[in-house]
């Protein structure tokens, strides 16, 4: 886990446009100081020539010294944000003001006191599934009068995020490979009400008809009902029980959505591939590792 | 780019600018009372309409800010800028000159402030604000102008600290920022102030210098009651600082004008001409035993006056030109204040013969316009009797006034057709036109070469700064008499009753007795003046106070030009160095090292480890060859348990310094540094099982 910090190798400082502005205005005061031979106006040039470069100086120091560290980020669905959380650390006895972090169009203002640490979430849009790097992360700042603005070398968080395919509900839940399960599940879906277990809060992947409406309407907030536990029943998910015309990201989006469902339902399940399999199991950990599995199918990285 | 990579150059990544964001409400609120500020000020240098105009514009604004509403459609501004082009070119006729320029600027402002949506426009507007403070010392540069100007500057960059710091916690903070900022920024304002080289140019596309409107001067004639008004004029004319101790007032004669022609006692300067100026080119210079000099500056207010102020007399003038009667002509006017030396002789009463004692204008310094009436030959017939010398006339002369009572007053009776005749019979009572110019009129009569000389006398002496302040109040007009070949100065006021004290203890003395009523006059309200209770006393400290801080600011700030910036540098020790780049040279030397310092001091710094963390790095340290290695996410009580699993022998010391350590560091009751420093000290762990290791 190595640390960037902004050394004044890694900073860079110009005029902001409207540093330029300044300096034009500068240059007005100067002709007409001179033509007058009017001291105070002298006086005053200096003033405001002494404030930019004092504002320069604060520009360069807002930022100087500050360390920036990634820590890892959970994995999410294709269609959501990841989320990078970078922390910011300000070493010094001196506070930082107005600090933008920008990363790939996200930006986040800052403010940090003195020896003050912060996390900072980058939100990044995913697109495709498999593993996404940050994007280069650089913190600019136009602290204090918007004369001079500073950036940063680009900081390369080494943490990636793993996007899992869109879950995408195209055909319905599989039979169990046992018969106790298929009377389960069709005795499931009669009488929803004899195995609720409780409320749990909206997870990508539930089914929409065991969201409970009448909360979101009270409470803003997506609530799904949960089902009791069903230890013991098993399912398996295979690829080649899909249609042979779907496309591949169809089919991966299929099973995603299979496995959010048999997980919910807290079943064993198995998760069939060409040339993979993932055994029978239930758990977080196997849910991930499914999940995982089809995220990086057919692609060279290693999971 | 291939060459780059051949020497492992890298370019710098392209700049990212910070995002933008919308102003807050109350920022822009803030903004709309700096705008108000600077277009209501407007009013005491622009014009009545200008003001309105920008009223009304700002007012539209300040109102769609108010109600959070749209910015104004484009037509509606482009109207408004049009309509301010008409509005400048009317009311000043065009563009050339400082108050046009000014009231466009803030016409500017309101506009500009008027359309602003973005971030970056809100900027502008404060940048012209910042503009039109600065510009606004073209008018007033007054001690008090720059305190106001340096607060207006201080508020603008205020806003600008919180156009770009958008987290609304800190806004409370940032008047207090920005007043950092510009204390930090004074020195380096100094040093630039001094040290920048003072050039002369001029700019086309700079307005040109307004003309001075007439004020308060010494006017070109002498007309009975002119000098009444303006003694109520308590404006300073100019301050006078004198190297050694100032002369006592009785020779404090500030000579400023010659007056030759008299119209019916009315005495008028006559101008130079080529032909003056001729004479003065071939007139050798006059000299002076260098002991015999006293030395003086003076820094005298704005004023059109072509002729300059010397204590009489002046010998070698450093500013003007001095004419054959000894006044000081100057051709360049100044727009603002200027300073000048002057030398004066210590024997003001006895000048050198001019001219090897021969006048060259004898007719015109004996013609008047009118004959002596009865009364008055008779008179001077006496005089005449009686007086074996010029000299004795003149005597004569005074010694009528005094003898008859003659009385200073600045409510005189007024004089009918033949004012000598009446003055010196009837109403006998005037102030110093009034005798100055019957008694040149009589010199004149009696065949003594005379004239009018016009200036001030006096000043009143400022106990802080040491120096003598003169007023427009201290005008006073003299003669001067042609003698045993030299000029000598008469004051006929002097011998009148109260125009003695008017001499010798200054026109203020005399104000202060006529302050009540000007006609009842008391002696005992002069001993009081001259005599103050001590709270009077406390007050005119404090007056002198404030007017020497004016003084100083003058001195040191609206009079630094080319000459003082090179007495500067002469006191410097850079005598002989051309001035400019000697000046750039100490410019660039001493800004970088104020920079330096600064960068120095304003560096982030990271607080140093203390002691306690320090001894406990030792600690560490000491764990390292057993390869127990602190991560830096272990607590220390974590790392002690990690230890003493692995070193069991020394349990009892590792769990007793991280418990001190632990205590130091965080505990209310903080334990003894010393202590926990002995047991680490002591603690020396060996891998060999330690059979000695004692509990300390």
């Amino acid at each position: 886990m190595s640390d960037f910090v902004i050394g004044r190798r890694e900073l860079y400082i110009l005029p902001t446009r409207i540093g330029w502005y300044y300096a034009l205005i500068l240059i007005a005061l100067l002709a007409i100081a001179v033509k007058f031979d009017n001291q105070p106006a002298f006086m005053m040039l200096f003033v405001l020539a002494s404030i930019g470069m004092v504002a320069m100086l604060y520009t360069h120091n807002n930022v100087i010294g500050l360390n920036l560290n990634s820590k890892p980020s959970r994995s999410v669905f294709v269609g959501e944000n990841a989320i990078f959380p970078i922390n910011v650390e300000n070493k010094s006895r001196s506070q930082r003001r107005a600090v933008w972090l920008v990363c790939d169009g996200y930006h986040q203002l800052i403010n940090l006191r003195a020896q003050e640490q912060q996390e900072a979430s980058l939100k990044l849009p995913t697109i495709k599934r498999g593993y996404l790097n940050c994007a280069s992360v650089i913190i600019t700042s136009r602290f204090p009068i918007g004369i001079f603005f500073c950036w940063t070398k680009r900081f390369n968080p080494e943490h990636r995020c793993l996007v899992y395919p869109q879950p995408l509900k195209l055909h319905p839940f599989p039979e169990q490979g046992e018969a106790s399960s298929a009377k389960s599940l069709s005795h499931r879906s009669i009488s929803n009400a004899e195995d609720y277990s409780g409320m749990k809060p909206y997870q990508p992947g539930d089914r929409l008809r065991d969201v409970h409406w009448p909360s979101l309407a009270k409470t803003q907030k997506l609530v799904t009902i949960e089902h009791q536990d069903r230890t013991g029943d098993s399912v398996s998910l295979s690829w080649f029980s899909l249609p042979p015309n779907m496309g591949v990201e169809d089919k991966l989006s299929q099973l995603c959505q299979w496995v959010i469902e048999a997980d919910a339902a807290d079943l064993r399940y198995q998760l069939e591939l060409p040339n993979h399999t993932e055994q029978f199991a239930s758990g977080d950990a196997h849910y991930h590792k499914c999940l995982s599995t089809l995220a990086l199918w057919e692609s060279h990285e290693a999971a | 780019m291939k060459l780059l990579n051949k020497f492992k150059i890298s370019l710098p990544p392209l700049p990212t600018a910070p995002p933008t964001h919308t102003p807050q409400r109350r920022t822009l609120l803030l903004l709309t009372v700096l705008v108000a500020i600077a277009v209501f000020s407007h009013f005491l240098l622009g014009h009545l309409v200008i003001v309105v105009y920008g009223v009304i514009i700002w007012a539209l604004k300040a109102a769609s800010i108010a109600r959070v509403a749209a910015a104004p459609p484009r037509w509606m501004v482009m109207v408004f800028t049009i309509l301010s082009f008409v509005l400048v070119l009317v009311l000043y006729g065009g563009w050339n000159g400082q108050r046009a320029g000014i009231s466009f600027l803030v016409l500017l402002a309101a506009l500009k402030f008027l359309e602003s949506q973005s971030l970056r426009d809100y900027y502008l507007v404060c940048l012209i604000l910042l503009f039109l403070a600065s510009s606004s010392f073209l008018f007033n540069s007054s001690l008090m102008s720059i305190v106001v100007v340096l607060c207006y500057t201080i508020g603008t960059i205020a806003i600008m600290l919180r156009l770009s710091d958008p987290s609304p916690e800190h806004h409370g903070s940032a008047l207090i920022t920005s007043s950092t900022i510009l204390v930090k920024a004074l020195p380096l304002a100094v040093l630039l102030f001094f040290f920048f080289p003072r050039i002369h140019g001029n700019f086309g596309f700079i307005p040109s210098q307004d003309d001075l409107r007439g004020d308060s001067q010494l006017n070109d004639s002498l007309v009975a009651g002119d000098f009444a008004n303006s003694a109520f004029s308590n404006e300073p004319a100019f301050r006078v600082e004198f190297e050694g101790s100032t002369p006592p007032k009785n020779l404090l004669y500030w000579r400023a004008k010659v007056m030759i022609d008299e119209r019916n006692f009315a005495w008028e300067v006559r101008r130079p001409d080529a032909n003056t100026f001729r004479t003065v080119r071939d007139m050798p210079p006059r000299t002076a035993e260098e002991d015999q000099l006293i030395k003086y500056q003076i820094v005298h207010e704005p004023s059109e006056d072509d002729f300059l102020p010397y204590l009489d007399y002046a010998y070698n003038p450093e500013h003007g030109m001095q004419l054959p009667d000894a006044s000081v002509f100057r051709f360049k006017k100044e727009s603002g204040l200027f300073a000048y030396n002057g030398e004066a002789s210590r024997f003001p009463n006895m000048p050198e013969p001019q001219n090897q004692g021969r006048l060259a204008n004898q007719s015109e310094l004996l013609s008047t316009r009118s004959v002596p009436s009865a009364r008055v030959q008779a008179l001077m017939r006496g005089w005449r009797n009686n007086a074996r010398r010029p000299s004795d006339l003149v005597d004569q002369a005074l010694a009528y006034m005094r003898e008859n009572a003659f009385e200073y007053s600045l409510t005189p009776p007024g004089l009918g057709d033949d004012p000598v005749d009446e003055f010196l019979f009837e109403t006998r009572s005037g102030y110093c036109e009034h005798y100055a110019s019957t008694f040149t009129i009589l010199m004149r009569w009696l065949g003594i070469p005379a004239r009018v000389v016009v200036g001030y006398q006096g000043g009143t002496q400022n106990v802080v700064g040491n120096y003598l302040q003169v007023r427009y109040s201290d005008a006073h007009a003299w003669s001067e008499v042609w003698i045993d070949n030299r000029w000598q100065r008469v004051d006929p006021t002097a011998v009148s009753s109260l125009g003695e004290q008017r001499i010798s203890q200054g026109m203020a003395a005399l104000l202060a007795l006529w302050e009540d009523d000007l006609i009842d006059r008391n002696a005992a309200s002069l001993t009081d003046y001259l005599n103050p209770s001590s709270y009077e006393r406390a007050i005119r400290r404090l007056r002198d106070s404030w007017d020497n801080m004016g003084y100083q600011w003058n001195k040191w700030v609206i009079n630094y030009d080319f000459n003082a910036q090179k007495t500067l540098l002469t006191n410097l020790g850079f005598e002989h160095r051309n001035s400019v780049y000697t000046l750039l040279g100490l410019l660039i030397a001493s800004v970088m090292a104020m920079m330096l310092f600064y960068f120095w001091q304003l560096i982030p710094k990271a607080i140093k480890l203390g002691e306690a963390q320090q001894t406990y790095l030792r600690f560490i340290g000491r764990l390292k060859k057993f390869e127990l290695l602190k991560e830096p996410a272990e607590t220390p009580l974590e790392f002690a348990e990690r230890a003493t699993a692995q070193l069991p022998l020394y349990e009892n010391q590792i769990n007793e310094i991280t418990e001190n350590y632990l205590q130091l560091r965080y505990g209310k009751d903080p334990g003894s540094l010393e202590k926990f420093q002995a047991l680490v000290k002591h603690f020396k762990p060996t891998s060999k099982p330690a059979g000695n290791n004692s509990i300390s």
